[in-house]
């Protein structure tokens, strides 16, 4: 009840965005380019909920672009390197343990050193983007065409309808959701983005929390960075630039206070699909590039401000 | 107190609607003829906007497009290769008539070319080639073993016995086809010799220190072939500073305004230059053949032109 | 053989980067008795109770509980122990729910996953139970609540539990008087049923009327123990003090010159039409609960607040307060409530803050005028007796009442007309009042006016030459002091003689 108030404003959004869509484009609401939404939306929700996470413990993450490229590189190396089988065996974890490290090194220095997350990620970013571009001299690295079940985590379709990569997000968003609002986890999250101290003086474990929370963001974008390889047919060492800001706004535009302590694993998948029928909208009703940018601009301003202004 | 919230998001919302909704409406006549339910739609994903090569190209596809009373969505995929994918996605399913492509990846853009295949919309890749080239109608690019035969023939018309190194782009196809060129005249030319050739990335920054170093090896070095003007641009700074470039002679590929520039001042002997807004036509024309039911070859190469400082304007 | 105590601690030191908060503290708390802990700001109260929670671990000493040693290396083992601690800061998640907040650390869960409902269950049958009805709601955000009902769940918090030692730090300090007294019902009642609680305040006469035994701090040393027998309130603050402090109040002499303020039907959504005036050389108390809007009314007439309608006229000149700059330049200023949030720039400097609102006199162009900016930091620690051995040491090393003097001390630069004080006093030890009221004597002599906000009757009673008791957003009554006693005063505010005001009386002396 609760969460629907909060979430109110966001799916009105929603619709008036398609309605106002459907009058510039034709065949915006045809369940074929609806589906299409969900599925180029996907990476980035998949990024935004671990993001979520991580801006609620009052961090932020601005490795997880870099970080995406590097565990597509990764992958796709290992994938290269073995027969199919074994290589789809060695692959897969090998870039999820890539990622799993990454977060831990994050989560280590924000919650047990004074340096802001801000800058760690930041640095972060950058070593995750060298790695990545140590692979191939920094071009694309090929997946082989017989690594099928690899190339169908991006391609694929489930009952030859869904998008896997849309499977995928709505059992990782299932899988947040719970752990952000159903478990004891989520809850001493909320407490120590909302007062880290006060959580300090109750017992919760607000270093090993705050460790898992970078770990877990980063595990996401791995997965995102699997799906983008395998939707690309290819790793691309230097992909995932500027990806983790689109993260960071569909979380915010999805009412994730910057300060941490509030938001919802709804809000920011809600936030994602704004931000998705806006991409997809103003690129079919034939706006220029340049004006997509802008009205996503204003689009983000706007949102945040109603949202402050309704916190008041 | 909430109710008037709600109202101003739907007012925000709504207004930020109209503005990028008008926006798009005060781009163009062609593009009202387009909404009043005449003419085509096509569609153009560039991997960059930021390069003035781009948005000429962009302007040669556009003029043809018009020209018919058609309709052009340009993309800006910002290097981002999942963008490029999504933005070709949204015109597939508007029911695009052809799209152009300048692929960021050129493995990146396969699921794109197989959605498109799917609906049976023809794809033409401009500029720079793709991986599996079956999927698409045709690809259109400039002629780069000419612009490197160009590069050459201009060279040994100065001086038949140079003694030249390469900067080299390893990595990209096009630069491969220009050295290819390049070394193809200079069998004619026995006196003529390659010391050497190294890495230049392509670029301005990359190509400097290179070129420091190069000429610290070879004093008899007496020529340059960079393969594109921005690494000419980091050779002849390498040769200012070295105080070499009054008797070295560089010659390029591109026909960059930068390049211009530089062979009007004399440091820059030629330049083989490349013609987007060609390529934008010829590219546009073939869509056009295509669609009336004509065969469409699969390789298209563009013409280039050598610029000296007899034809530099 | 006597049966141990339910709490020792012996010998307990800790030290923070050669400052030694803690020197050999020994002490030790009976099951069933209220323990109070007296000392000055800085006298190690704090400290110890932290070491006693897990959060600081001391170098030397131990812990014994029912005799035996225990090992308190964090919360969790605390927690374990039964030791509860209210902390003087609360230390409440602001977006969490009452439940929420009550339960935090301590959720019921099976495989990590909660149980709401019951949580939300147990927490209504707590906060009943405990007569918390100001937080019946346990599903309403913490953030929503006023500061004397957060504290309240910061109580049900410690009460969630069986806890078999209760420390309070500083309970009160944001109370009204009523749920003061219902607090102290909750702990007599706790005390009947065997917890040993440590209790400690600033406030003597909560002391005098809640310990059985007393313990004095001062510089990190115990000073020794007592049974609260005949103590009065003057011996515990020499003992305290290590000095004697004869008279608390010393009201300035009253000198009613012309009127300096007049505020007239201001209102707004925090002020209800509010309507008085301010006399050269007076001190006018805003007497009031907690909550009653008196900060608020400070607020908008500093320019603070938004949509304020009504008239202020300084001198006789109406004047446009549309923001702070407006309120300086008509010589009014306010000193706010909270020191750390509101007033000084905590890690900068003395001279730094001190200098601060006087940039452009000291700034002129691009250049500073050190020389400038260090004559008008040293008029102010001299004219105010700042007790700093160094201008440039930040501010935060300060004893609160020298920080209360750099607050108010700076603005005297320019002379004000009229000053606001907001709860100068809250959360400073009796030494440092002293000097804040000696202070307000001053600023009196020097014909300036005081509009004084406190929550301590006692305070505006003692100090004021006039009273408006406030209440609601509204005046309810304004007069000369003689017209007021703190029964008449308490009926204002809580509209009965009885309960509160009695036990307010009581706890008087």
């Amino acid at each position: 009840m609760n969460t629907l108030k909060r979430v109110a404003p966001l799916l009105i959004a929603i619709v008036l965005l398609l309605l106002l869509f459907r009058i510039c484009v034709p065949n915006f609401l045809h369940p074929e380019n609806l589906l299409d939404l969900t599925q180029q939306i996907s990476i980035n929700a998949i990024l935004a909920f671990g993001m979520t996470l991580v801006i609620l413990s009052g961090g932020i993450d601005l490795s997880v672009g870099a970080l995406l490229a590097l565990v597509g590189t990764t992958t796709v190396y290992f994938l290269t390197a073995g027969q199919t089988a074994l290589g789809l065996c060695l692959a897969v974890p090998a870039g999820l343990v890539v990622a799993a490290l990454f977060g831990l090194g994050n989560g280590v220095c924000a919650s047990r050193t004074a340096m802001p997350p801000f800058i760690i990620t930041l640095a972060t970013m950058l070593i995750a983007r060298g790695a990545a571009l140590r692979f191939n001299e920094g071009r694309p690295m090929h997946v082989p065409d017989t690594q099928v079940l690899f190339l169908a985590l991006g391609n694929g379709r489930l009952f030859g309808v869904i998008p896997v990569p849309v499977v995928v997000m709505l059992l990782l968003f299932a899988a947040t959701s719970l752990l952000l609002h159903r478990t004891r986890f989520g809850q001493h999250l909320y407490a120590i983005g909302g007062n880290r101290e006060a959580a300090r003086f109750t017992g919760i474990p607000v270093a090993r929390v705050e460790m898992l929370v970078y770990v877990l963001c980063s595990v996401l974008a791995g997965a995102a960075g699997m799906i983008h390889a395998s939707q690309l047919y290819s790793a691309e060492p230097a992909s995932g630039v500027m990806f983790e800001l689109h993260a960071i706004a569909a979380a915010v535009v999805g009412g994730t206070s910057f300060t941490g302590g509030r938001g919802t694993m709804y809000g920011t998948l809600l936030g994602a699909i704004i931000i998705g029928i806006l991409d997809k909208g103003l690129n079919q009703a034939g706006v220029h590039f340049s004006f997509q940018y802008i009205i996503k601009g204003l689009v983000i301003l706007g949102a945040v401000y109603i949202d402050v202004r309704r916190r008041k | 107190m909430k109710k008037s919230i709600r109202g101003l998001n739907v007012l925000v919302f709504g207004l930020l609607l109209v503005t990028g909704v008008s926006c798009s409406k005060s781009s163009g006549p062609a593009q009202e003829k387009a909404e009043a339910g005449k003419g085509k739609l096509f569609a153009v994903s560039f991997q960059t906007m930021n390069n003035p090569f781009f948005v000429e190209l962009n302007e040669g596809i556009k003029k043809v497009i018009e020209e018919h009373g058609d309709r052009l969505i340009t993309m800006d995929a910002q290097f981002n290769s999942l963008k490029q994918k999504n933005d070709i996605s949204d015109a597939i399913l508007q029911g695009a008539a052809a799209i152009f492509i300048n692929p960021v990846n050129w493995e990146g853009v396969t699921g794109s070319l197989k959605q498109a295949q799917r609906k049976a919309i023809p794809v033409i890749i401009v500029d720079a080639p793709v991986r599996d080239a079956s999927l698409v109608l045709c690809q259109v690019a400039s002629d780069n073993l000419e612009a490197g035969r160009l590069a050459a023939q201009a060279l040994a018309e100065v001086n038949p016995k140079a003694k030249i190194v390469i900067l080299h782009l390893h990595a990209n196809k096009a630069c491969i086809d220009r050295v290819a060129g390049f070394k193809e005249v200079l069998e004619k030319y026995p006196e003529m010799q390659i010391l050497d050739i190294q890495e230049g990335k392509g670029s301005t920054e990359g190509a400097r220190p290179v070129m420091v170093d190069l000429l610290g090896r070879f004093d008899e070095l007496d020529a340059v072939f960079p393969i594109n003007d921005p690494s000419a641009l980091g050779v002849i700074s390498a040769l200012e500073s070295g105080g070499r470039l009054d008797d070295v002679t560089v010659v390029t590929v591109d026909g960059s305004a930068e390049g211009i520039a530089a062979i009007k001042a004399g440091k820059l002997h030629s330049t083989s230059a490349q013609s987007p807004t060609t390529i934008g036509r010829i590219a546009a024309e073939k869509a056009y053949e295509h669609l009336a039911g004509k065969a469409v070859e699969k390789d298209i190469k563009i013409p280039v032109e050598l610029i000296t400082k007899a034809n530099a304007e | 053989m006597n049966p141990a105590p339910l709490l020792q601690l012996e010998d307990i030191s800790k030290s923070f980067g050669g400052v030694h908060a803690l020197k050999g503290v020994s002490f030790y708390l009976k099951a069933g008795e209220i323990h109070a802990l007296l000392g000055e700001n800085g006298a190690g109260k704090s400290t110890l109770i932290k070491v006693l929670g897990g959060i600081h671990i001391p170098e030397v000493g131990q812990i014994l509980i029912d005799g035996k040693p225990a090992v308190i290396r964090g919360v969790g083992d605390a927690d374990e122990c039964g030791v509860r601690i209210i902390h003087q800061e609360l230390s409440l998640a602001p977006n969490l729910s009452v439940a929420e907040n009550i339960y935090l650390g301590r959720e019921s869960a099976t495989f990590g996953i909660l149980d709401r409902k019951t949580m939300f269950r147990q927490a209504g049958e707590l906060v009943e139970q405990l007569g918390l009805n100001e937080i019946a709601d346990v599903r309403a955000d913490v953030s929503c609540l006023c500061v004397a009902h957060q504290q309240l769940v910061e109580i049900a918090r410690a009460l969630s539990s069986r806890a078999r030692i209760l420390v309070l730090d500083e309970p009160t300090s944001s109370l009204s008087d009523g749920e003061t007294e219902a607090l102290f019902e909750t702990l007599d009642r706790l005390r009947s049923e065997g917890v040993g609680i440590i209790y400690i305040s600033h406030r003597l006469e909560e002391i005098i009327r809640l310990a059985d035994r007393i313990t004095v701090l001062r510089d990190g040393e115990s000073v020794g123990t007592q049974p609260r027998g005949d103590l009065g309130r003057d011996q515990l603050i020499s003992w305290m003090v290590g000095r004697d402090i004869s008279d608390h109040f010393h009201r300035p002499p009253a000198s009613s010159g012309e009127v300096v303020l007049e505020v007239k039907g201001l209102h707004s959504d925090q002020v209800n039409d509010v309507s008085f005036d301010l006399r050269k050389g007076e001190v006018l108390g805003f007497a009031g609960l907690v909550g009653a809007g008196r900060s608020e009314l400070a607020k908008a007439i500093f320019g603070l607040e938004a949509g304020v309608t009504g008239k202020i006229l300084v001198e006789g000149r109406r004047v446009l307060i549309r923001g702070p700059r407006d309120a300086l330049d008509a010589g009014i200023v306010l000193v706010p409530e909270d020191r750390k949030a509101e007033g000084l720039v905590m890690n900068h400097s003395v001279a730094f803050n001190a200098a601060l609102p006087w940039v452009a006199d000291w700034i002129k162009g691009i250049f500073p005028d050190l020389r400038k900016r260090n004559s008008i930091v040293d008029r102010m620690i001299g004219n105010f007796r700042v007790r700093v051995s160094d201008p440039e040491l930040p501010v935060e090393t300060l004893s609160g009442g020298n920080q209360q003097k750099v607050l108010v001390g700076r603005w005297m630069e320019h002379r004000p007309k009229v000053i606001i004080l907001d709860e100068p006093t809250r959360g400073v030890d009796v030494g440092a009042r002293e000097e804040i009221f000696t202070l307000i004597g001053r600023l009196v002599q020097e014909g300036m006016a005081v509009m004084l906000i406190s929550s301590d009757l006692e305070e505006v009673l003692g100090i004021s030459h006039r009273i408006a008791v406030y209440k609601d957003q509204s005046i309810r009554r304004i007069g000369d002091v003689s017209e007021f006693s703190a029964e008449s005063i308490m009926r204002d505010l809580t509209g009965s003689v009885l309960g509160t005001a009695e036990s307010f009386v009581r706890m008087r002396h």
